[in-house]
């Protein structure tokens, strides 16, 4: 690790400097692999340790030049270029990626911007990951939008969805795509009702699917209950969405899904998490189970750099998961 | 939601596979303990399965449901590679498991085996498809393939509903009993329901030759005979028979290796682009690629493949045995543990450019790749480091399948310092390590895609009937020649005579 000045070209020489030590140094050679910049957009209060180990584990699948960029409360800017270098299992070549980590006070972010600018990979994509909604709002981050062909942000951890499914709506940009980490966190559950809908007790019923209850833990409407009821109100025009909230399990993190019921006449299909990570299904005669693992930052992040393209279902879903947010809520 | 595709998510959902019931015949068997059931399991862990998969294990040995799913959960967790073992998952998947113990060639085995089909579109609505996998020994498909006719297994009973049949290899030991095979088989099965399958088309390294030369723009016009030199495919194994020898000393290394993956891992390399990414499309180029490998006349055998048998050796310290020493096996075998030969490609792109070919077991490692050694530079304006004379090292490009799956490139690089030596160096790229993350096993791959009924990976019988026209002639002139086996120690790269049939051409043997 070493400080550098701001400057990108020094920024860069260190880096350099880095590789050329490690490359004397690795009996077996480094391999240097590079598919995009990864710029992530964190606050001091980020935990560092947990969000390096989050950016080194998405390097395995997306060998990528990660930039940190951390908004401090003091100090001065500076910057450091590190290089992570993993052996694999039975290899003989150690793989390495590198980060270059910028610190800034809030409200000196632009003096920084040119390090940004200078340190980017050249011709490759640039997806920017801001750990909080606030910051990826900040004006001061503005500059750097029209540089990403993808903006994730995770809009989970907010208690009241409206506000912010609006706000990424805004982050929106013709060449830009956004992506909401709490939309990956359904992929599993969205996965699981496709697949019921091809057995052969669900398949072509979804017209007899009156109401689709969507309950979860804690307090407020989270996003990932609008996107849910917003997917399937989607693909099933016409049913009545019932939110259910049910109160906070110690166990269980507020604004997690607890269950999803798909109901008409003649027709139930039950999809229920109970503390573990198993889900439970019952579909007509069917009843079987699904495996959740829980979901760490660093797999969801590896989904969305996985699509660097338009997503052209989550950009029909947002603006239908933001009038759920404004549904009625029952208690129970 | 009246048609499943409306939920479908395309850019994070993987294609979905239809409900079905697989019935394994040989479940007591070696692949099904180490590759089938650990493919499923693990199919199972990324949540590939449809709800209520349902598997049916058949074998002569008396065993109850329970049994069958306690002996395949230990052998799950024996063989899962890369993988972790979920407990809890496992009583998911366990569930659908069941087991019917019988005879093959017993007509009322096929009668519980109906029954049991009938339960789980019932209880685990599989909604009568099914996929049969003749996991069995070879002489077994004819006779399991008619009872399953005669009993009506064959024909689904549900309106959309199908069946399909796996077979192992070998498909027949020559053209003529492999022509047989499939007369017996499509009397029962259509073609387009049976799958033979070739684990070596379903490795991801096999397929990511198809991704290398055709979802890129700057290799395809290299990849003909103007640019290319000569091809070297190397398939060896460090391992002998290990307990194989009854059946590898009828068998042999042409018929075992070259037949089959390795002809077919040519034809990728070498076949035209297909119209789309279709079953047929890439099959038809495949197929139309072995046909245009001449077949060798018997006068060219001697020059163009070479057979050998490894003898016993001390490696490492310990005695190692050879061939005719290994348990199981005629101590006066004529077998070939190694083949090599010499194809050329009848067509437009190929014609002139050899593709070596070997194969062996007792090798000094375990390597599969696929060497294309280019024309050198028409001129060599710089001096190589090694001092005067030509430049020995024209470009390369190296497809390695296993053990350590990537490409590489060697290329001319100007040596650092005064004046402009050149000395090669390669440029690398790794797939395990460029691509963290597991890649599938071929079984996982292979069975998923019989499952969605995708046949692109699997072998077409007008394929094996070419693949046989090449090995046929090659076995006939070998089989009437008496060799002075063995001709090649355990832990080298073969015999003598090898070397000397690229000599003949002025190439030599890359050390892989």
């Amino acid at each position: 690790v070493s400080a550098a000045a701001l400057d990108a070209e020094r920024v860069l020489h260190e880096l350099s400097d880095l590789w050329r030590g490690l490359g004397k140094d690795a009996s077996g050679g480094v391999l240097r692999a590079c598919a995009m910049t990864v710029l992530v957009l964190a606050e001091e209060e980020d935990d560092p340790q947990s969000l390096g180990a989050t950016v080194a584990a998405l390097m395995r699948e997306h060998p990528s030049r990660a930039i940190l960029l951390r908004r401090t409360g003091a100090g001065e800017p500076e910057a450091r270029a590190t290089v992570q270098c993993w052996l694999p299992f039975g290899g003989r070549t150690q793989i390495c990626s590198e980060q270059i980590e910028i610190l800034a006070p809030r409200g000196r972010v632009g003096e920084v911007l040119p390090v940004v600018f200078g340190t980017l990979v050249a011709d490759l994509p640039v997806v920017i990951w801001a750990t909080r909604l606030a910051t990826a709002m900040a004006s001061e981050i503005k500059p750097l939008l029209a540089l990403a062909e993808k903006f994730v942000v995770d809009t989970s951890g907010v208690l009241e969805a409206g506000e912010a499914l609006a706000a990424l709506e805004r982050l929106r940009g013709a060449r830009r795509t956004v992506a909401d980490l709490a939309w990956t966190r359904i992929t599993r559950w969205r996965e699981v009702v496709r697949s019921l809908f091809n057995t052969p007790s669900c398949r072509g019923r979804s017209a007899e699917i009156e109401t689709t209850e969507v309950e979860w833990n804690g307090a407020g409407v989270p996003s990932v209950a609008c996107y849910l009821a917003a997917w399937l109100s989607r693909c099933c025009p016409g049913t009545r969405t019932a939110f259910r909230r049910a109160s906070a399990e110690t166990e269980a993190p507020e604004g997690r899904l607890r269950s999803l019921r798909l109901r008409g006449p003649d027709f139930d299909l039950r999809l229920e998490r109970p503390a573990g990570p198993g889900v439970d299904i019952a579909a007509g005669e069917l009843a079987t189970r699904a495996i959740f693992l829980p979901h760490d930052p660093a797999d969801l992040l590896r989904e969305e750099l996985s699509i660097l393209g338009r997503d052209v279902e989550f950009e029909a879903v947002l603006p239908l998961a933001k009038t759920m947010a404004t549904l009625p809520v029952e208690e129970v | 939601m009246t048609e499943p595709g409306i939920l479908e998510d395309r850019l994070r959902f993987d294609l979905p596979v239809p409900p079905a019931a697989m019935v394994i015949f040989g479940a007591n068997g070696d692949l099904t303990k180490r590759k089938l059931m650990p493919a499923l399991y693990r199919l199972a862990y990324e949540r590939r399965l449809p709800a209520g998969f349902a598997v049916i294990g058949i074998s002569r040995t008396a065993m109850t449901d329970g049994q069958f799913r306690d002996k395949m959960r230990e052998n799950v967790e024996r063989f899962l590679e890369n993988s972790p073992f979920d407990a809890t998952l496992w009583d998911d998947f366990a569930r659908g498991l069941f087991y019917v113990s019988g005879d093959l060639n017993d007509a009322a085995m096929y009668g519980t085996l109906r029954a049991r089909l009938e339960e789980t579109v019932r209880a685990r609505q599989t909604a009568g498809n099914v996929l049969f996998y003749l996991s069995t020994q070879p002489s077994y498909y004819e006779p399991a393939a008619e009872r399953l006719g005669a009993s009506g297994l064959n024909r689904a009973t549900r309106p959309g509903a199908w069946r399909r049949i796996i077979i192992e290899k070998p498909f027949g030991n020559d053209g003529a009993s492999a022509t047989q095979l499939n007369t017996n088989l499509q009397k029962v099965f259509a073609e387009e329901s049976i799958y033979r399958i070739d684990h070596y088309l379903g490795k991801e390294t096999v397929q990511n030759i198809l991704a290398f030369r055709f979802g890129n723009g700057i290799f395809e016009p290299l990849w003909n005979r103007r640019y290319v030199n000569h091809v070297q495919i190397t398939a060896a194994e460090s391992i002998g028979v290990e307990g194989r020898g009854g059946y590898y000393q009828e068998a042999g290394a042409l018929r075992d290796m070259v037949q089959n993956h390795l002809l077919q891992v040519m034809a990728t390399v070498t076949m035209e682009p297909p119209a789309a990414y279709e079953p047929n499309a890439v099959r038809d180029e495949r197929a139309k690629l072995l046909r245009a490998i001449r077949p060798l006349a018997p006068e060219e055998v001697a020059t163009h493949a070479v057979p050998g048998q490894y003898g016993p050796a001390r490696i490492g310290g310990a005695d190692v045995a050879g061939f005719r020493q290994e348990p199981g096996v005629d101590p006066e075998a004529p077998t070939h543990t190694y083949a090599a030969v010499t194809l050329f490609v009848e067509n437009w792109r190929w014609a002139g450019v050899p593709f070596y070919i070997r194969t062996g077991k007792r090798m000094p490692k375990r390597v599969t790749d696929i060497a294309i050694e280019f024309n050198s530079a028409p001129l060599s304006l710089f001096e190589p480091d090694h001092g005067g004379g030509p430049i020995r090292w024209p470009n390369l490009l190296v497809l390695r399948i296993q053990p350590e799956e990537g490409i590489s490139l060697r290329f001319f690089s100007k040596l650092p310092g005064s004046g402009m030596r050149v000395r090669p160096v390669t440029m690398d790229f790794n797939y395990g390590t460029s691509f963290g993350t597991r890649s599938p096993a071929a079984y996982e791959t292979l069975l998923l895609d019989a499952l969605q009924g995708d046949a692109t990976l699997y072998t077409r019988q007008d394929m094996v009937q070419a693949s046989w026209a090449v090995v046929d002639p090659i076995l006939q002139v070998w089989r009437e020649t008496k060799f002075d086996f063995p001709n090649y120690p355990a832990g080298t790269w073969g015999p003598a005579a090898s070397e000397r049939m690229l000599a003949r051409r002025g190439h030599v043997w890359r050390v892989p």
